[in-house]
Parts: structure tokens; sequence; C-alpha cells
């Protein structure tokens, strides 16, 4: 959607909550009165300005500037981004006079979580199916160019004539037609879903902005037309449409897309239930040739002119498979509607059983996203190491050869994700000691994780990887080496045994942790967190 | 001919955004989110737009983070040793830090290359005053 708005609007948000941004180069300079200046002015209840995002120097260098984390989670929480973003974006397609007005009408509405959705695809891959399906569950309204026709109102009929006249009919009709659909009553409820219907040709904009929970669902299905059009029409038509559509346009489109013999194949075999307009497949239908030249160029139809639809819809699409059973299908378009992408910074925390491959994946995970790396094991020999007042007190501890208190691994942990290269650009925390008091802590603390995964791992495979850890691999292995690794095999079992009897209290401090299977190759784990990682779902 | 369609509206858009001031008016309702934190955002905004609007329809004061106290605060970081007078570069150099821009470029005492206290604070309240009034000037 954001594709009309100038790039510095993206850097306000991308640079400063994405994850990828890496803090540039920095002279440093001597003095840090710059650094301290603006962070005096914070505390001295001053602003806090988001923007500049670089803050020119007397030595004319520039620092990257540093969000508190006390923004990062008020913006999670309440979404602000989005918001902002919803408020950009209308401005910059509608361009009202007065864009205070338009904002202050804007938020007076009640959501502006409001997944529209368009889908879009060749004859007989199943549109129909899916958008009643997403309709019945989502609690939806299904907008087609049947029911557009059906509508008794005067642009209905002008409608009606021009189908009837086996014309055309015209673009702002159609987009007027759909106006006056969303804004009626049924539309109000909360989230319904509409969708639309066009000739293939047509790919209009839904759903306005006013009628606020309103989420129209399209799907195409094709109409008795056999106009081909070229390329740069269709898109120049959608273009025009969505944007006539007075910022109506679908936060979501979803093509449907399959092989061409599947599509003859079940287009042969379709139906349509007189009754309730369902369409449902007989296969054993006997084939009907007469219509196979119809199908080919309908097929032929939508191939032209897919390029140009996806084009207008690029940013916002997403291409599923046809060819698979229904259910797969509905399952897939519905996370893909229920997310969203939002570039945050990330604060990951990974639990799970010794020998999980936590040390493994943080990496693999770090490495991709550029975070910074924290093992707790690690901790204390990093405390011991820095310079500032959390490092003395770390170290009057080992001088004396004392056991660190808890308090203060807890306040190590939370020194460690304060600093700026936590901060900047987010953590993957692990090897958290198990206790539900430091968990607890984490939570309440404003370093609070905003994603935590459970790597789930049976036991048997727990104790076989950490033993394949620490068999040496040549064969002169000496009974000392033997022993030793049966005394680590018994601080495996016994680590593990705390494990699991925190894991219900884990997953009770973390209730919204993703559970994954780590008993799988490396890179499947990898890939199932790096898809959680940048996906938010819906909480309606 | 569907390349120059995405452009022209993308000129027209960011036109229309230079012309409104919508960035700026983004950024100070976003620094002003972020600072106060609000239960309820869309509750606040709400407020906020609507003390701009009466800021344009009736000349008053259009809403800010900073105010007086924070140009007060700026002025001392910058003249530690108190001697109520700043030089042109570090006046310049606060103000932009404070995120003004249509800085007063002749101030009085410019000349000398000593900024008074209270030029330093009335050229910041006019600044202030631009740049919290980000809607089109008539």
């Amino acid at each position: 959607m954001l594709i009309f708005l100038p790039p510095r609007l993206w850097l306000l948000e991308s640079q400063l909550f994405s994850s990828e941004w890496t803090t540039a180069s920095v002279p440093q300079s001597r003095k840090e009165r710059e650094e301290d200046f603006l962070f005096f002015l914070a505390k001295e209840s001053a602003a806090f300005l988001l923007v500049p995002l670089e803050v020119p120097t007397m030595e004319d260098g520039v620092r990257p500037l540093r969000v508190p984390p006390q923004m990062s989670i008020y913006a999670d929480q309440h979404n602000v981004i989005h918001l902002v973003q919803t408020m950009v974006s209308g401005l910059a397609v509608d361009q009202p006079e007065d864009p205070i007005a338009y904002l202050l009408l804007l938020l007076q509405e009640s959501s502006v979580h409001v997944p529209r959705v368009v889908l879009l695809g060749p004859p007989a891959v199943g549109k129909t199916t899916l958008a009643r399906k997403l309709c019945a569950d989502l609690g939806a309204v299904h907008v087609t160019m049947e029911t557009l026709l059906d509508d008794q109102s005067q642009l209905g009929e002008r409608a009606r004539r021009c189908a009837l006249g086996r014309q055309e009919v015209p673009d702002d009709l159609l987009v007027d037609l759909i106006q006056e659909r969303l804004k009626r009553a049924d539309c109000f409820n909360t989230l319904p879903c509409g969708g639309l219907s066009t000739s293939a040709s047509r790919v209009s904009g839904l759903g306005s902005r006013r009628t606020s929970s309103n989420s129209p669902a399209g799907s195409e299905s094709p109409a008795g037309r056999r106009h081909s059009q070229t390329r740069r029409q269709v898109f120049a038509r959608a273009s025009c449409l969505r944007e006539r559509g007075s910022d109506i346009a679908p936060a979501s489109s979803v093509l449907l897309d399959a092989g061409e013999d599947v599509l003859l194949e079940r287009r042969r075999g379709r139906r349509l239930d007189t009754l309730t307009g369902d369409a449902y497949r007989e296969t054993s239908a006997r084939p009907r040739d007469d219509a196979a030249e119809g199908r080919a160029s309908d097929l032929q139809r939508h191939r032209c002119e897919v390029t140009g639809m996806s084009a207008a819809y690029r940013h916002v699409l997403k291409t599923v498979d046809g060819d698979q059973p229904p259910t797969d299908v509905y399952q897939q378009v519905v996370a893909f509607l229920r997310t969203r992408r939002c570039s945050r910074t990330p604060r990951v925390l990974l639990l799970g059983p010794p020998g999980s491959g936590k040390k493994h994946q943080a990496k693999m995970l770090s490495d991709k996203y550029k975070m910074v790396d924290v093992c707790c094991c690690d901790l204390l020999r990093w405390a011991e190491a820095d310079p500032s007042w959390i490092g003395e007190e770390v170290r009057t501890y080992l001088q004396h050869n004392r056991p660190v208190p808890n308090g203060v691994t807890l306040n190590v942990l939370q020194e460690r994700l304060n600093r700026a290269d936590c901060s900047q650009r987010g953590w993957i925390l692990h090897h958290l000691p198990c206790d539900l008091q430091h968990a607890k802590h984490l939570k309440r603390s404003l370093n609070a994780p905003n994603r935590v995964f459970f790597l789930e791992l049976t036991d048997a495979v727990c104790l076989h990887r950490t033993a394949a850890k620490r068999t040496p691999t040549d064969p002169g292995v000496d009974a000392a080496t033997v022993r030793e690794c049966d005394d680590n095999a018994r601080t495996v079992a016994h680590a593990l045994g705390v494990y699991r009897t925190h894991t219900a209290g884990l997953q009770g401090v973390f209730p919204d942790g993703v559970h994954v299977d780590a008993d799988q190759d490396p890179r499947y784990v990898f890939e199932a967190l790096d898809r959680q990682l940048t996906v938010q779902t819906h909480t309606h | 001919m569907d390349v120059k369609i995405t452009t022209e509206r993308e000129k027209e858009a960011a036109a229309y955004l230079e012309k409104h001031k919508i960035f700026d008016l983004m950024r100070n309702l976003t620094s002003m989110l972020f600072f106060y934190r609000p239960d309820d955002p869309k509750e606040f905004l709400i407020e906020k737009l609507e003390q701009l609007k009466q800021a344009r329809d009736q000349g008053q004061k259009a809403p800010s983070l900073l105010s007086h106290s924070n140009l007060d605060a700026a002025f001392g970081i910058v003249d530690p040793a108190n001697e109520r007078y700043v030089t042109f570069a570090q006046y310049k150099q606060a103000l932009i830090s404070l995120g003004m821009k249509d800085i007063n470029e002749c101030p009085d005492g410019v000349n000398d290359d000593k900024i008074t206290y209270d030029t330093f604070i009335t050229e910041g309240m006019l600044s202030l005053e631009k740049c919290s009034a980000t809607y089109k000037q008539p």
C-alpha cells in the first residue's frame, strides 16, 4: 500500500524499528556532549524526537539515535506503527483538502485492522469455494459480480442494462456499485469481509475506509465476456480503479494458480448448485466438448491479464498453489490474512532442554538479522571484563571465590540487554538459567522478549545429542575420558530434569511462546523460527 | 504508459505531502505519542488534532512537545559557565538539535557573535511555533 510515500517516511519506520538497521560507523567524538545533550533533554522532560535520525555533531560526524526500549515496547503494544501507516497512506492516496479533518474522521472510526482481500485467479481454480469458506469463517460478506448486478438501486439497474446488452460495465459504474454495496448496513458488523468477483479484466478496489470494520474479499469468476485486453490496458485500468476508488484498495490479495490441464479438468466438472449458488464439482461428469473452446479462451485471457493484475497488486500479493486440496489452500490463505509484516527490534528468547540446538540456532539467526547473541553462560565472563559498576560487583564476588547471587546475575542480564548494541540491533537470548525467577524478572522488565520459542525435544534425543557432542571421535579413548563422559552425562541428566520441572512454569510466564520441534534438521528448525520472527498475528 | 502513471501519482502524492506538511505533522504527533505514551493512542491523537485544528482556525497555540522550559534547559547546556551569552554557532546547533528548522540566521547580536539568553528564547519560541503549525499556510 505504501507505494506512493516519499522515501523519507520509510526511513521513519524502517530505520527505527527494523532489525536490519546497522549502526553507521561513527567517528567517536571525544566529548560525548552531543549524545548526552539529547539524553539529558529526554530526561529533563524535553522532547525525544524520533526524527532527525542522524544528529549532526560539531565534528561533522553522524551518530545514530538510540531509541529507548520503552518506546519499542509501547509501539508493539499499541500497534502504533500500523496506525501511523494507515494515516499516512490514507492521506497520500486520498489527498483531501483538509488533512486534519480527514485524520480526525479516520481516527474516530473504530478499527483500523481491516483485512480487505481480493482473490484472483484463472477460472475454475477454486475461488468461489475459498471465498465462501473465508466469509463463513471470518464473518465476511462475499461480494461478487452477480450480487452487484442484483443490486436494486439505480446503479444496479444501469449495470444490468449493460450486462444484458452484452457490453462491458464501465469502470466508474462498477466502482460506484461496489462502494454503495459496501456502505450498506450488513457490512458494518465487526469484521465483515466482502468479496468481489469481477470479470478477469477488471480488478477493482474494494472496501471503503470509512465503513469502519469492513473487509471485502474479492473473488473472480469469469463473466461471459470475451474481450482480450492487453497487459497495459489491464494495468492501467486496475490502477485507475484503485485510485478512483478513493483509497479503497485491498490490504491483501491472493492469487491462486494452478496448471492449465488441472484447470481444464476442473472446469469440465464444475456445476453450480441452483439453490445455494455454491459451486461444487462433479468428478464424474461427461465432458462437454462444445464448451471446451470457451474454457481454453478464458484461460488464455486470464494468462494475458494475470501479469497486469499481479503488477497492480504486487505489494500485497501472495501466490498460492491452487492445485492442492481445498483445506490446504484455505489454511494458507487464512494464515496469510492473519499476518502482517511488521518490522521491529527483535528480542528473542530461546528456551529448550540441553542439546536442542539453541546455540546453533541463535548463531544462525543472529548472523542473518545482525542481532546480538547473548548467551547467559558467558554473562559472568562478560561482566567480569566490563569496566562499569556491574563489573565491579561481579569482580568482588569472584575474587573472594563466592558464588554470585541471583540478584546480581539478574542485574548483569538487564545491564547487558540495556547496552546500546543490544537495544539497537535486537538480541537473541539463550541458555537462560532455568529459574522461574529469571524468566519473570525478564518479562516484567523493559527488556521483555517479543518472541519466545520453546524448542521441543524428547529426553532420549537430548541425551543422545549431548553424548554425541562429548564423545571424541578417535578410537584411542582412555578410561579417564570415559569416566568424565559419564560425569557429564549425569550433569546433563540433572539439567534435563531441572528443565522439565520448570517447563510448565515457563510456559505459564510466556503463554504466547511458540513451540518448535527441534528434532529435525537444523535448517528446518531455522526456517520455522525465521518465519515466526517477522510476522505478527492479528488478535481480534 | 503504465510506468508513467505510477510516477505521476507518486509526484502528485509527494507534492501533496509537502504542501500540507504531512511529514512534520506526523513527526510531531508520533513524538508526542511516544513521549507521553498514553493508554489510548487514538484518543490522544484525536485530542492533539483538535488542538491543531483550533490553532489553525482560531489562531490559538498549536500543540507541541517542546516548551519554554526545554529551551531554557538547552541554553543551560550550551552555556555551562552561566555567562548568559552563546556564540552564533552554538545557538544554531542547539536549535537544530532540538529539531527546529527555519532558524533565524540573523538574530540580535549576531554581529558580535553574542546571542543573549532572551534572544535565544525568543528565536527558539518563534521556530517552535513554525514547527508546530503543520498545516498549509494560507
